[in-house]
């Protein structure tokens, strides 16, 4: 039976294809049509999948769709009316948007796709809590989802077992710890529903000075992690706006401008909601370890992408093993909402060994074999060289070293917001320039901005204060003690971003300003040619861990074709590109002619 | 034409708001009267949970169909 699941509308849509339970492919929206966070029916995606597949649109058995549009429109409507009058440019806007349109999702899909089958709804968090336990290694286990809002939840816990999940209890609108943390992004200066993770970034660098302020005026917390917010200060409900002036007043002034200078405030303030939003997680962890007795605990929904928190809930030793969706977003309900389907709707088994997931490394995207890559490049007249096979470890490795920074594309694109070792950009973790030189030259981002380490699944421990592999890039952890690097008195006493540039470890690149990194351990069996490649340079130079960061620029989605990896590389001062077995050098090409203007293609998230 | 389907949109949008500003409010003040609030947003300190414990109302599949 072949069931594709969609999760679209809100933002960041994506199909899913599964057979028989087994997910054949996944894919966001956003690759393909080259708009970030893109929000339109995933037609795209769709048509990959069905490709990856073989099969037609006619073989589809079932679609499933994500959320239930009938209690989404519920919840509009009746939050307009416990506003009202407040809330008329909002209502106006939504009416606009065709507020009444995405009722008719089955219309949609049916007109999108020229399907005529049958159309299954599963509820918004029921596919968040689809998407964490039902491809999880656990035979049973308890969830969380936390996330926005869906229909109404915007936080639920329950247990899955073998092939169902139950939600026991959940915490619904407006009171939302996902829009808690999105009014500081927006307060703070950044882009709702994608600065999020620079929040999280920049909390190192700041006091948790306004942790009080929080709990004494914006949200009340009770001893088993439920909650609710006031309201009074907030303006998601029905403004355009996250926040609103009683929220100024409190923090002491108007939001940051976005791209202004960033002060010590905002640092204080990403600070502040960060231990908020971790300790009230792990209170909903130590009341749904209580209410279910449960070994395990598998992870979805938004608020599941901050690994800080996922971090520091796994060393609480609440549970045995945690288990985090890769894609946690409303991407990954695409295939919670297919799984759902297939084993929730239809009651088929589900097999579980409690050790390896069924994400597949979440390289579920288009794959691009050398054949058509080499004749892009042929058609485009680029110049290129050809390794081998058993070649191409050694020679990125010797690149890596000579500080080059690198362009890796390779097997299928990854699914969700990480780049796994296969849309990737690299360079060497030990290099004390590595992170402002991509950040400033390749990035085009914010100098704050960590960058993740992609090390050896072996070499986790040697490195990381980590008991465990992180495959998915969702769980923080401290670079070892033994190969921090002590920083003196007088450093230690530095404030804001002045910690920046120490060098705080044998691998300062990947190191934060607290000593913590946002870990990627490779696996052989997942990702071969990048695990041979980490395992040569560990061989050769002796460190298993290099630079890993999606390969992409600010405000643009990760690449996914040959085509959108060598506008990347030529656009930034990256040093070499390495396609399939194909390794292009920056100084043999001729520049991009009428490019000058590309910068304006991507909004800067 | 175009000028008709210009003013049937101001009329539609008039319509909308009439709605919005004078039956939703009017909504609110009647429901509130019976005790039916459309969103729970008070804080009750006297409370030891906002955990909303599902029903356990069985779920058939007719639930899924839209």
């Amino acid at each position: 039976m072949y069931i594709i699941g969609i999760s679209a509308f809100y933002h960041d849509s994506a199909a899913c294809l599964i057979k028989d339970g087994e997910i054949i492919a996944a894919a966001q929206e956003e690759r393909f049509t080259r708009k970030k966070h893109d929000n339109s029916f995933p037609s795209n995606a769709i048509k990959f999948c069905l490709k990856q597949g073989k099969i037609k649109i006619s073989d589809i058995d079932y679609v499933s769709y994500y959320e239930k549009p009938i209690l989404k429109f519920n919840r509009i409507i009746s939050t307009y009316i416990a506003f009202a009058p407040i809330g008329v440019v909002s209502f106006n806007k939504a009416l606009r948007n065709q507020l009444g349109s995405r009722l008719h999702i089955k219309k949609i899909i049916r007109n999108k796709l020229n399907y005529d089958s049958k159309i299954i709804f599963s509820k918004h968090h029921e596919s968040h809590a689809a998407s964490a336990f039902f491809p999880s290694p656990f035979s049973e286990a308890a969830f969380i989802t936390m996330d926005g809002v869906g229909e109404w939840s915007t936080t639920s816990f329950g247990i899955g077992k073998n092939n169902k999940i139950e939600l026991l209890a959940d915490i619904q609108f407006p009171h939302s710890l996902g829009f808690l943390y999105s009014a500081f992004t927006y307060y703070t200066g950044f882009r709702v529903n994608s600065g999020e993770y620079k929040v999280m970034g920049l909390a190192p660098y700041g006091e948790p000075k306004y942790k009080e302020l929080i709990y004494e005026n914006l949200i009340d917390v009770k001893k088993d992690g439920s909650f609710r917010m006031d309201m009074d200060y907030f303006n998601y409900c029905t403004g355009s706006t996250m926040t609103n002036s009683r929220f100024d007043i409190l923090f002491g002034g108007p939001p940051r401008k976005p791209e202004s200078e960033l002060t010590q405030k905002e640092m204080d303030l990403a600070r502040s909601i960060q231990e908020v939003t971790e300790e009230i997680v792990l209170k909903i962890a130590k009341h749904v370890k209580k209410e279910t007795g449960m070994k395990y605990l598998c992870l979805a929904g938004g608020v599941a992408l901050n690994c800080v928190s996922n971090g520091k809930l796994l060393r609480s030793g609440l549970f045995d093993d945690i288990w985090i969706q890769p894609a946690a977003g409303d991407a990954g309900s695409a295939i919670g909402s297919a799984m759902f389907t297939w084993h929730q709707y239809f009651n088929n088994q589900r097999k579980a060994n409690n050790k390896s997931d069924k994400m597949q490394g979440a390289y579920l995207g288009p794959e691009f074999e050398n054949d058509s890559i080499e004749l892009f490049l042929k058609k485009n007249d680029y110049v290129y060289d050809t390794l081998k096979d058993d070649e191409l470890p050694e020679k990125i490795s010797d690149l890596i070293a000579e500080e080059k920074v690198v362009g890796w594309f390779q097997g299928r694109m990854e699914f969700g917001p990480r780049a796994l070792g296969s849309r990737t950009i690299i360079g060497d973790a030990r290099s004390p320039k590595m992170q402002r030189k991509i950040n400033l030259k390749i990035k085009f981002r914010e100098s704050f901005r960590p960058f993740a380490p992609s090390v050896r699944a072996e070499n986790i421990t040697d490195y990381f204060e980590i008991d465990r592999e992180s495959p998915y890039m969702l769980l923080v952890a401290d670079v070892n003690k033994n190969k921090q690097i002590e920083i003196s008195r007088e450093q230690n006493s530095f404030f804001g971003l002045e910690k920046l540039n120490l060098v705080r470890s044998e691998v300062p690149a990947i190191t934060h300003v607290d000593y913590s990194a946002r870990i990627q351990s490779v696996n052989k069996n997942t990702n071969p040619r990048y695990h041979n490649m980490l395992t040569k340079f560990n061989n050769k130079y002796g460190c298993p861990v290099i630079v890993n960061t999606s390969f992409n620029v600010r405000g643009e989605p990760i690449v996914c074709t040959p085509k959108d990896a060598y506008l990347c590389f030529m656009r930034t001062e990256m040093d070499y590109l390495i396609m399939g077995n194909y390794l292009l050098d920056k100084s043999d090409q001729k520049p991009l002619s009428g490019d000058y203007d590309w910068r304006s293609q991507f909004e800067l998230d | 034409m175009r000028f008709a389907l210009i003013v049937v949109s101001y009329i539609v949008q008039v319509i909308f708001n009439l709605l919005f500003l004078l039956i939703f409010p009017l909504i609110r003040l009647i429901f509130s009267l019976f005790g039916k609030r459309f969103l729970e947003m008070k804080w009750d300190l006297s409370k030891k949970s906002y955990w909303n414990v599902r029903s356990t109302k069985v779920i058939t599949k007719e639930n899924y169909k839209q």
